[in-house]
């Protein structure tokens, strides 16, 4: 761990050493970076997984349309260095006020948002080697899990079957969780922190034997983590719950195959087993949802035109049927719905059906 | 039931008579530009200007104006507006007898009700009965307006009455004819001929002393310097004969020796100033005719508009029609009334660029004999005409006009315009129906000039600035159809161009086509469009090559700054990874701003 550290710090070294190597020579200072977009992503079929191309950008400090970003990735990189000096975490939302600061004479803020410090941390992340933990940057705590799992985390026990109805809040840094006792046959993972507390409430992760987490909406990195640690160490099946929706689908192509942004760190994140329990649109008629379709609106139309190409779903007959049915049927379903039929009906009717007879979609 | 009249046509014809022209127009003033107050004193003052240019350009003398215009008395008429806010009346209180007017109908005054800070003033119309109140609080007028127990809204106008005088020192009348120049309307040297002036109709000075004895009842005074006698005239014109009503006349020698007309007028109307307005006129006046010296004395105090230069432009010449774009009718005139003893002849003599060889070659094509003119069969003039258009001919004579030039269009927007850089084109003359005519374009840019509205128009036809009337006027259509975003400039579809920019217009042509008697937009042939567009587009690449530097120095400034806000951030964060002292990599990064653009990976240059 120790290595490590001092490996990253040296990363980061080296980054400011190239910039001032470039102003010594008197050239314009020059940042290379691998390019994170559609265009430069690949599904790699043999581990069924979205990689990163080798296409690069380069990135100047004396370029009118660079240098906003340029000063951001380099000031991210000091912040890094100090955290790891200080062996002090940040949230990204504490980085992003970290960062923020008008510059002297000026109306111009180093950053206005925080999807800029967001991505110049991520930029970060490529140019120095180095992951947003490594760099001492963690995301904020948005999932809860429970389960029969006992723990250890920074020295703490902890028994995720024993913390009343809040759960264990999962950390955004989950790599120094040591596992003690793991006693379950299958994770189940859902989008809603609602649907979340009726099953914890129902105890399903008691009846059934599983561990349930949720997020709320798309998944963080440390949730996407904490499920592949358990899908790889501890051989588990992943069952994904989403709404009936092309957002709700987008969640499930993220943890299994990996996001676009986040492509060269797939092989840490991505779970290519996982599958879809629902809901799915065969679901509408077999559980009676009809009367609680909600009506497309044209961000959906997009969206779902956006992932039925993907191309990890392109191959996928069954998911093509899927998005031809939801196109057909121009309406989408939330979770909610089927607590129509009766409060506990997801604990006691939909989940354990949905399991014992294999009913979900790869 | 009664039984209907039969109205016979001799009864009929009893009713019908001569209607004068004086006559007409006093019924269709809104024709000659006088259709409100505003508009009637700048026209009145325009008419008179007009003249004395015309007079000292023809007789070769450098002109030297002096206008005033002094307001007598202030009077204010309140106009009764329809819910729709449209103007359906008037009402004057001050003055001889207090008055309502609605609907065309001039209501009964009745009596006026005073008491301490309310007067109350009633009139009748048939059955209905009007009630004027108007209160005084501190030294405020405030009127209402109740028909019955509606009440009525109103506006309120400031018009006054106002002493009009111009004086030039151009060769003078002779006494004899200044009753006739200035008493009877279409009267005048200018209407029958093909020569770039001002004036053409021999309407506007006798038009201007119709609108003032309309609104005031006083008489104009006329005093006229030849070189031997000054005439001083007073007279007023006598609607129904079309001709002066001389109220006194004294000629006498001339003893001063300096020569000139000086013309006085009293007319009501409403004084303002700024974009349409008699000091606006003025000015415009004094760019396009820079060899002038104009002197303004107005209500809010003098203004002097001097000359840029002592050359006197070249005069304008008389010349034939040129054959193109003759039209037919016009041409079928000129064959019955030619002097010529056959079409060869006619051809020769009556059209201008038209010699022997092209003369023979029209006939030719034309396939006709060489007739008598007016021997000629209707449906030959056709054939005739048709062959004239189809035989190339030299464009009309250039020295006819009498432009301005790039460089006196330059010194004219130099010396009354606040502006950084100024740049001409004077374009070769075109022809549109048979009719030389010249643009030529002038651009003021930056300076004092607003940056964030669409750029002024300033348009003159022979020298005389048109003020009203913007968006019928081809100088308008041609200006939004250029684009001049080429140039540097913003522009939305279809309008004119935003930014620090001044346009600068002038069509000199023997016949102006207006839209209208007005006078105030020349009409949009497709030749003069097009010849106005090439005239903008010329002087645009002129100016790009100015604006285009200015703006380059402003990006190279404007981006050596941004990264100078940036530098110090840079080095900090450095510092911090390197250890190397941060005051070191900001000099250095300074050196390297300085280089500018040019470096590696720098953006690319602005094309």
């Amino acid at each position: 761990m120790k290595k490590l550290k001092a490996e990253t710090k040296n990363n980061l070294k080296k980054v400011g050493a190239g910039v001032l190597k470039d102003i010594d020579s008197g050239a314009n200072p020059t940042l290379e970076i691998p390019i994170r977009s559609l265009a430069n992503v690949k599904f790699d079929e043999k581990s069924k997984m979205i990689t990163m191309g080798s296409s690069t950008a380069k990135r100047f400090f004396f370029n009118v349309g660079h240098v906003r970003k340029f000063v951001q990735t380099i000031e991210a990189a000091a912040l890094a260095k100090d955290l790891i000096d200080v062996n002090k975490h940040l949230s990204l939302r504490e980085a992003f006020y970290r960062m923020k600061r008008t510059l002297p004479d000026s109306q111009i803020n180093l950053v206005d948002e925080q999807e800029e410090s967001n991505q110049a941390i991520e930029d970060l992340e490529l140019i120095a080697d180095a992951s947003r933990e490594q760099l001492h940057i963690n995301a904020n705590k948005m999932g809860s899990v429970a389960g029969e799992v006992v723990i250890e985390d920074k020295g703490d026990t902890v028994d995720w079957s024993k913390l009343g109805s809040g759960g264990y809040a999962i950390p955004s840094n989950v790599e120094d969780i040591i596992f003690k006792k793991v006693n379950a046959k299958f994770v189940v993972y859902m989008e809603k922190a609602a649907e979340w507390e009726r099953l914890h409430e129902d105890r399903v992760w008691d009846k059934l034997n599983c561990i349930i987490i949720s997020s709320q909406g798309q998944a963080t990195r440390g949730i996407r983590r904490l499920l592949q640690r358990l899908h790889v160490e501890h051989k588990l099946p992943i069952y994904v719950l989403t709404d009936l929706d092309p957002y709700g689908w987008y969640i499930y192509s993220v943890l299994k195959f990996g996001s676009i942004s986040l492509a060269h760190i797939s092989e840490r994140l991505a779970i290519p087993d996982a599958k879809l329990l629902g809901l799915t649109v065969d679901d509408v008629e077999k559980y009676n949802l009809k009367k609680h379709l909600i009506k497309f609106e044209d961000v959906d139309f997009k969206r779902l035109d956006q992932i039925s190409n993907y191309e990890w779903f392109k191959k996928s007959k069954e998911w093509q049927r899927q998005f031809q049915m939801m196109k057909q049927m121009k309406a989408k379903a939330e979770l909610a719905a089927l607590s129509s039929h009766g409060i506990t009906f997801l604990s006691d009717k939909y989940l354990p059906e949905k399991i014992k007879n294999k009913d979900f979609l790869d | 039931m009664t039984e209907a009249k039969l109205i016979t046509a001799e009864e009929m014809a009893k009713a019908m008579r001569e209607v004068s022209i004086a006559e007409f127009f006093e019924k269709n003033r809104h024709l000659l530009g006088y259709e409100n107050p505003t508009k009637a004193l700048i026209t009145i003052v325009k008419e008179a200007v007009d003249n004395s240019l015309d007079a000292a350009d023809e007789a070769g003398i450098l002109p030297t104006l002096k206008v005033s215009v002094k307001e007598l008395e202030a009077r204010t008429i309140y106009n009764i507006l329809d819910t729709n806010g449209y103007e359906v009346g008037e009402v004057i209180l001050e003055g001889r007898k207090p008055m309502l007017k609605i609907r065309d109908r001039y209501a009964k005054y009745e009596e006026t009700k005073k008491s301490e800070n309310k007067s109350e003033y009633i009139f009748s119309a048939g059955q209905k009965i009007y009630n004027v109140t108007e209160t005084k609080t501190n030294g405020d007028k405030q009127i209402e307006l109740f028909s019955g127990t509606d009440k009525l809204k109103i506006s309120k106008t400031p018009l006054g009455r106002f002493r009009i005088t111009v004086e030039d020192n151009g060769p003078g009348i002779i006494p004899k004819n200044v009753p006739l120049a200035f008493g009877k309307l279409l009267y005048g040297s200018k209407f029958h001929r093909l020569r770039q002036s001002r004036g053409t109709q021999g309407i506007g000075i006798s038009g201007a002393i119709l609108y003032s004895q309309l609104t005031t009842g006083k008489t104009a005074k006329i005093i006229s310097s030849t070189e031997k006698e000054t005439a001083s005239v007073e007279l007023r014109i006598d609607v129904s004969k079309n001709q002066a009503y001389i109220i006194s006349e004294k000629t006498e020698k001339n003893k001063q020796g300096s020569t000139g007309v000086r013309i006085e007028l009293e007319a009501e109307g409403r004084y303002i100033e700024g974009k349409q307005s008699i000091p606006e006129f003025l000015k415009q006046t004094a760019i396009s005719n820079s060899h002038a010296k104009i002197t303004y004395d107005g209500p809010n105090g003098k203004v002097s508009f001097d000359r840029a230069t002592e050359k006197l432009p070249v005069r304008s010449q008389e010349i034939k029609p040129h054959p193109y774009g003759v039209e037919l009718g016009i041409f079928s005139r000129m064959l019955s009334s030619t002097k010529a003893r056959n079409l060869k002849a006619f051809l020769q003599n009556d059209f201008t660029k038209v010699g022997p060889k092209n003369a023979n070659e029209i006939l030719r094509l034309s396939k006709l004999e060489n007739i008598k003119p007016d021997k000629l069969p209707h449906e030959d003039i056709e054939k005739l005409h048709r062959a004239m258009q189809m035989v190339k001919l030299p464009s009309p004579p250039t020295d006819v006009l009498s432009i301005m030039g790039e460089d006196l269009i330059l010194k004219g927007l130099q010396k009354e315009l606040e502006a950084e850089h100024f740049v001409a084109v004077s374009r070769p003359p075109a022809v549109y129906r048979g009719m030389p005519f010249a643009i030529e374009v002038g651009l003021a840019y930056g300076g004092k000039l607003s940056n964030d509205q669409t750029a002024q128009i300033l348009r003159f036809a022979n020298k005389v600035p048109l003020l009203y009337h913007l968006s019928d006027c081809a100088t308008a259509q041609a200006v939004e159809e250029v684009d001049w975003r080429r140039y540097g400039f913003t522009q939305s579809v279809g309008s004119s161009p935003q930014g620090p920019l001044l346009i600068f217009i002038h069509f000199a042509s023997v016949w102006v086509p207006y839209t209208s008697e007005g006078k105030q937009a020349i009409a949009n042939y497709p030749e003069i469009v097009k010849e106005i567009k090439l005239a903008l587009q010329d002087a645009g690449r002129k100016l790009y090559l100015y604006v285009n530097e200015k703006m380059r120095a402003h990006h190279v400034k404007m981006r050596r700054e941004l990264f100078e806000k940036y530098i110090p951030e840079l080095a900090e964060s450095l510092e911090k990874l390197t250890e190397v002292k941060k005051e070191k990599i900001v000099e250095k990064l300074v050196k390297i701003n300085k280089k500018g653009e040019k470096i590696e990976g720098g953006d690319k240059k602005q094309s």
